[in-house]
């Protein structure tokens, strides 16, 4: 579904990814962990055409076009869901007309009829049931005002609607407390399905708990540099990532290309 | 008797005024002599004062308006929102068999046109208010003014719903100038909401020049709209005087919409304690648009307030001009002035000026102000078009949500609706994506 080749990818004069190399294939489960700054932010953001990324070489092809060449909204269109690290407030814009808006422009790119106030509104209802939310945060500006996990929670809940092929998750975890985490967790679970692929972002292995990943990789300085199953998770949750990262552990570091 | 002396100078454009002027029914009136003097010596203001530095009438100038009359035949639908109480005005002329005034006792409603003859004495009063020096423009309202309305509201006089004054053009296709003049008073503790909204769907220029002037006694509130949406070729020239006396408040809530000119001022005494002036406004300038706003609020005494809101769209070829000038006078201690002016610029072509000015006599004072200049937020516009959007849909949505601050305080339901439907059709967007 996803093929992600040599990627180079400058801000500015500065090289933040180095050669990152990825097949994600339908009904996979990637996790990418990681320390701060090694650039999985910016993977998943060029993943979903944010400007001001220079991709100086490489390649990204999903479901068999170049995705480089697609703006945002016709990634969007195409199946692939980003929810941010930081979701954006946007005082004005009605929560639930963004959504349908969004809803309504994917299913016209896919031949699909418009759906109306009424099945739009008994369809985010019921998503809204998933995510334990408010009914009140419907009519609320965009985030307007919501605390990170609220946030975080509306990000599950668009996407539980848009229902994405590839899934990009940027540290949905981060910030949420136990409970919130496991309504996030069972979220993304109800849209795990053989058609469908998800790549997370996380930094914690507490995540993984919830959400079993099939694959494991570890972004650092711009590289994967260390690939694996869920048990890389858990040893990184006991040795950190000094092991992998220092100098003297970097010999025996393999390459981040996992299937084929 | 004649008015002032037929000065050489006079230009082309004062001369054309000075004709017109001397068919109206008022030139035989000493007031209104009196201010077609004042206008033709001081003639239409030019960049070179600094109020004007930014706004060239000259386009206006070299156009010839022909003065409106009264009854012209008026067919098409008039809107007005529920629940409110219409007073139309055709040309700039007053309607009475249009019109729905309300019935309390408590606030009087009187036309200046039948004041003039019924009543000359009472009539003069109408300009109590001393505003005829401080513009050529008002001057010029003076004299050639068309119709206008007295809104009086008794002590401790309230209305169950709001007065709505709309200004329509007839469909004539000669380009039109009206001089509309209202005045509004209220009594002590008096509560009214008004709203002037000027409205053209046409396409024939015309030239409107509208003042009003706003007494408010101690203890009493205005709530005022001034909403143009001329068409985008027209001329608007408007201007609120206003006097506060103690413990009143004046909240205006103003739009700039339409025209291919259009000019504010809006001038606020505070001459009470607790006198306090809210200022609200909105200003989206496309096409060739250009829209100015000036403000001014003299806070005369101490403990009084002034808040100012106010933000800019241009778009296009679009230009804005927002001046806020604030004067605390030397007495004015414990004087609160908050302003802020933001903007939004969308288009390389396009151009904003938004300039506070203080002038500050007193160092017992709370002023703040801040104006800034941007663009749509890049993060919002990836987020939207992340979900699907695409961009000039993400564009219309976050413009009116940024328009759509200034629109969300105006207290009537009904108008609020009426603005946020104009400001789609201004920005474009899909209406049922709106917030
Ligand atoms: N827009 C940007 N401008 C400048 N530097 C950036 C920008 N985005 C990311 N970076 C830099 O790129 C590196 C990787 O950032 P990021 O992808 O956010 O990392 P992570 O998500 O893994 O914490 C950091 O050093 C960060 O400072
Ligand atoms: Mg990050």
């Amino acid at each position: 579904m996803l093929s992600i080749k040599d990627l180079h990818v400058n801000v500015g004069d500065k090289e933040i990814l180095k050669g990152i190399s990825l097949e994600i294939h339908a009904g996979e489960v990637h996790a990418i962990m990681g320390p701060n700054g090694s650039g999985k932010s910016t993977l998943s953001q060029v993943l979903a055409g944010r400007d001001g990324y220079e991709v100086v070489s490489g390649s990204i092809t999903y479901k068999d076009q170049d995705i480089l060449a697609l703006s945002p909204e016709e990634r969007a269109r195409e199946g692939v869901f980003l929810a941010l690290q930081y979701p954006v407030e946007i005082p004005g814009v009605n929560n639930v007309y963004l959504l349908k808006a969004g809803l309504n422009a994917i299913r016209k790119h896919r031949g699909l009829s418009e759906l109306d106030a009424f099945e739009f509104l008994t369809l985010i209802k019921e998503k809204m049931k998933l995510m334990q939310m408010d009914e009140s945060f419907l009519n609320r500006g965009v985030n307007e005002g919501f605390s990170g996990g609220e946030k975080k929670r509306n990000e599950i809940l668009q996407m539980a609607i848009l229902e994405p092929s590839l899934a990009l998750l940027d540290e949905t975890d981060s910030g949420l407390d136990i409970d919130a985490l496991k309504i996030v967790a069972n979220g993304v679970n109800s849209l795990r399905s053989p058609e469908r692929a998800i790549l997370m972002v996380t930094h914690y292995q507490r995540l993984l708990d919830y959400i079993t990943p099939d694959y494991v990789h570890v972004l650092a300085g711009g590289k994967i540099i260390k690939s694996g199953d869920k048990s890389l998770a858990l040893e990184l949750e006991k040795r950190g990532y000094d092991w992998l990262t220092h100098p003297q552990s970097q010999k025996g570091t393999t390459t981040g290309a996992i299937g084929a | 008797m004649s008015a002032a002396p037929h000065s050489l100078s006079e230009s082309a454009s004062v001369m054309r005024m000075r004709a017109a002027f001397e068919q109206h029914n008022g030139a035989n009136i000493p007031l209104r002599q009196a201010a077609f003097a004042t206008f033709s010596r001081a003639g239409f203001p030019t960049p070179r004062d600094e109020q004007w530095k930014y706004t060239n009438l000259r386009r206006l100038e070299s156009r010839e308006f022909t003065v409106s009359h009264p009854d012209a035949p008026y067919t098409s639908v008039i809107f007005k929102p529920a629940n409110v109480y219409p007073l139309v005005f055709i040309d700039g002329y007053y309607r009475p068999e249009l019109s729905t005034p309300p019935t309390s006792s408590a606030v009087k409603i009187t036309s200046l046109l039948s004041l003039q003859q019924s009543d000359p004495q009472q009539f003069a009063t109408f300009s109590d208010i001393q505003t005829d020096q401080s513009s050529s423009m008002t001057a010029l309202n003076t004299a050639l003014m068309t119709d206008g309305i007295m809104i009086e509201a008794a002590d401790n006089a309230t209305l169950d719903q709001p007065i709505f004054l709309t200004f329509l053009w007839s469909d004539t296709e000669l380009n039109l100038m009206a001089h509309p003049r209202i005045v509004i008073r209220t009594g002590k503790h008096a509560h009214l909401t008004v709203i002037q909204h000027y409205l053209d769907t046409g396409s024939t220029s015309h030239f409107n020049n509208s003042v009003t002037t706003v007494q408010l006694a101690a203890g009493s509130k205005l709530e005022h709209c001034l909403i143009q949406n001329e068409n985008n070729h027209s001329f608007h020239v408007s201007q609120i005087h206003a006097e506060l006396a103690q413990d009143s408040t004046l909240t205006n809530h103003h739009f700039n919409f339409g025209a291919a000119l259009a000019r504010t001022d809006i001038n606020a005494l505070l001459k009470g304690p607790e006198a306090k002036a809210i200022l609200n406004g909105l200003q989206f300038a496309t096409g060739h648009q250009h829209h100015d706003t000036h403000l001014q609020v003299e806070h005369c005494v101490p403990h009084t307030q002034s808040h100012e809101d106010y933000r800019g769209i241009a778009d296009q070829r679009g230009r804005i001009v927002f001046n806020g000038k604030v004067k605390v006078h030397e007495k004015a201690a414990k004087t609160d002035a908050q302003q802020s002016s933001r903007n939004l610029l969308l288009s390389s072509t396009a151009e904003i000026d938004a300039k506070p000015e203080l002038e500050i006599y007193n160092d017992d004072v709370k002023c703040a102000h801040g104006a800034t200049i941007g663009q749509l937020d890049a993060n919002a516009l990836f987020y939207l078009r992340s979900r699907g959007l695409d961009e000039q849909q993400a564009r219309a949505l976050l413009t009116h949500a940024f328009a759509n601050h200034i629109i969300t305080q105006v207290p009537v339901p009904e108008m609020r609706q009426q603005l946020t439907e104009t400001s789609h059709v201004r920005f474009g967007a899909q209406l049922e994506y709106m917030a």
